[in-house]
């Protein structure tokens, strides 16, 4: 990647920004996967609200990756030159506050914690589990119960939350075949990834349980449930 | 009101996109021809137009006076069996049939209506993605024929001082009109792009290409004779409009304005804007070649073509 005007690349700090496209800003995250958890979420979220307040109305739309922001300006007030320095200004003062302050103050984000009902079912995916993960479906839903993820992004559907927080021994690659259906409110778990299907669609993730939780709701304002950030703990409302 | 009384195929009700959907997961949506777009707002002179967009013959009926203009690529375009010219405000008066015919197959246009649709908003705009289930005419459908659209108001003409041609200049009608020109499309090197071998660059730039008859407005595919060999690319990422995604088959895939917010394809490069509303246009029969520029390079092209607007 070449350092430019329109990029920048600081070889300290893992984070760079470039112009994707003459209206989008990409914010790029290289880390290892190790740190592919709470912190990374954290920072793309203080980014976010960074983003909002210093350019305002400009902005039409941010989309989240796993590694990467994508920031879209409207098309006749984009100021290259102007913003591209103000996004360096932006992501210098983020990364240099997340290494020498973790406490800053001024990086608490307004997450909201969320206890979600699930019921757990052998109908799909959770004896499986159970069984690769050498443990009694018992404990798989003991332990499920008392982990706590955190919101990295909605993405693939309206509302459908990537969560991480899944520990090493729970993380299976996704299922060889996709099923043609998984249903609604499918709470599921793949690679490091726990996810929540808002409708039915086809999906190749370890179904464990379902819930009746509303993920996405367009009449609503904002309509996806969870927002980056955001934690979320299961219990059981019916357990086999 | 306005009724679809013919279409041969679905139209697309759209605006300028919707506002900070991508945090819930949601398209943004917007116009395909954005030039089109763009145009249509200034001869209209109207912000935040709503527009519809069309890819074949198709008859209207407008049952209240209503500014429009037509713009895009050259088609033969009659208010009430006169024909009229394109990229110009149009005033229809009740009653008077619109219609648009011997649109070029694979080309498209957009007819700016000054005038406000009763129909749902959702994050800010009317456009509907069918996937999604919300948007367009109901549940995110594109109008098909008889469907009806409800008028909440009409604006005011346009202002066009003494002579209404003034409200463009004959340049702008050429230059989005990619048929006349080279077909050359413009796109940047990024996201995976030093992930590709040499082989995969070349191959991407200095073979033809072609828009296969399933382009759509989620993504625009492309069909080339030697297959683009792709990296792996495991984790989905963040698309911006215009991303050039390599599937296995190796045949790219141009991701459009209703692109889902997240792929897992290794992406090669994106399409400016600007080049994404002429490669919409480029006609499945028609060949034309990737040209690599730099992102400084885009901009300084995307500015000329604000400019004109």
């Amino acid at each position: 990647m070449t350092d430019s005007q329109f990029t920048m690349v600081n070889n300290n700090l893992p984070l760079e920004v470039q112009w994707v496209n003459p209206t989008t800003m990409m914010f790029s995250l290289n880390h290892s996967s190790a740190d592919k958890n709470k912190s990374v979420a954290h920072i793309f979220c203080v980014m976010i609200n960074e983003l909002q307040r210093v350019f305002g109305t400009r902005l039409t739309n941010i989309v989240v990756g796993f590694n990467e922001t994508l920031v879209h300006f409207e098309p006749n007030k984009v100021r290259h030159l102007d913003d591209i320095n103000t996004a360096k200004q932006i992501i210098n003062s983020i990364i240099t506050s997340r290494y020498s302050h973790a406490e800053d103050p001024s990086l608490v984000i307004s997450a909201s914690h969320h206890q979600i009902g699930m019921s757990f079912s052998d109908e799909y995916d959770l004896q499986a589990v159970a069984d690769k993960t050498q443990c009694s479906v018992k404990q798989l839903i003991e332990q499920f119960c008392s982990l706590t993820f955190t919101v990295i992004l909605n993405g693939f559907m309206p509302g459908f939350p990537y969560m991480s927080g899944l520990p090493q021994h729970l993380q299976l690659p996704r299922l060889s075949t996709p099923r043609l259906k998984v249903p609604k409110g499918a709470v599921a778990i793949a690679e490091t990834y726990c996810g929540i299907y808002p409708e039915s669609s086809p999906g190749g993730w370890h179904i464990l349980g379902t819930t009746e939780h509303v993920l996405f709701d367009i009449r609503q304002s904002p309509s996806a449930t969870f927002q980056s950030g955001d934690t979320v703990q299961f219990f059981a409302i019916k357990s086999i | 009101m306005i009724e679809c009384r013919l279409t041969q195929h679905p139209i697309f009700i759209v605006d300028q996109g919707r506002s900070m959907s991508g945090l819930s997961g949601v398209t943004q949506s917007g116009p395909l021809l954005v030039h089109q777009y763009y145009h249509a707002s200034k001869v209209l002179q109207q912000s935040q137009l709503v527009a519809m967009e069309i890819s074949g013959d198709c008859e209207f009926l407008i049952h209240q006076p209503m500014w429009i203009t037509v713009c895009g690529e050259e088609a033969q375009v009659s208010i009430d069996e006169q024909y009229v010219s394109m990229n110009q405000p149009l005033l229809v008066k009740p009653g008077q049939p619109l219609r648009i015919k011997e649109l070029a197959p694979g080309t498209k246009l957009i007819i700016g209506l000054k005038a406000r649709l009763s129909c749902m908003r959702y994050f800010d705009s009317i456009c509907g993605v069918y996937r999604e289930r919300f948007g367009g005419v109901a549940n995110g459908k594109p109008m098909i024929t008889g469907d009806i659209f409800h008028v909440d108001a009409i604006f005011e003409k346009p202002h066009f001082g003494m002579n209404p041609t003034n409200a463009i200049t004959p340049y702008q009608t050429a230059r989005y009109s990619v048929s006349l020109q080279s077909s050359k499309i413009d796109f940047v090197p990024n996201y995976q792009y030093q992930h590709f071998s040499l082989h995969a660059r070349y191959l991407l730039t200095e073979q033809t290409m072609q828009v296969s008859n399933k382009a759509d407005r989620m993504g625009l595919r492309l069909i080339c004779d030697e297959p683009i060999p792709a990296p792996k690319q495991t984790a989905s990422q963040a698309l911006a409009l215009g991303v050039i995604q390599i599937p296995p088959d190796g045949q790219p895939i141009v991701m459009g304005p209703d692109r889902q917010t997240h792929g897992g394809y290794p992406v090669i490069g994106t399409v400016p804007d600007y080049a994404l509303a002429q490669l919409a246009q480029i006609p499945a029969t028609k060949h034309f070649h990737f040209n690599q520029i730099s992102i400084e390079q885009a901009i300084v092209n995307f500015t000329l073509y604000q400019s004109q607007y």
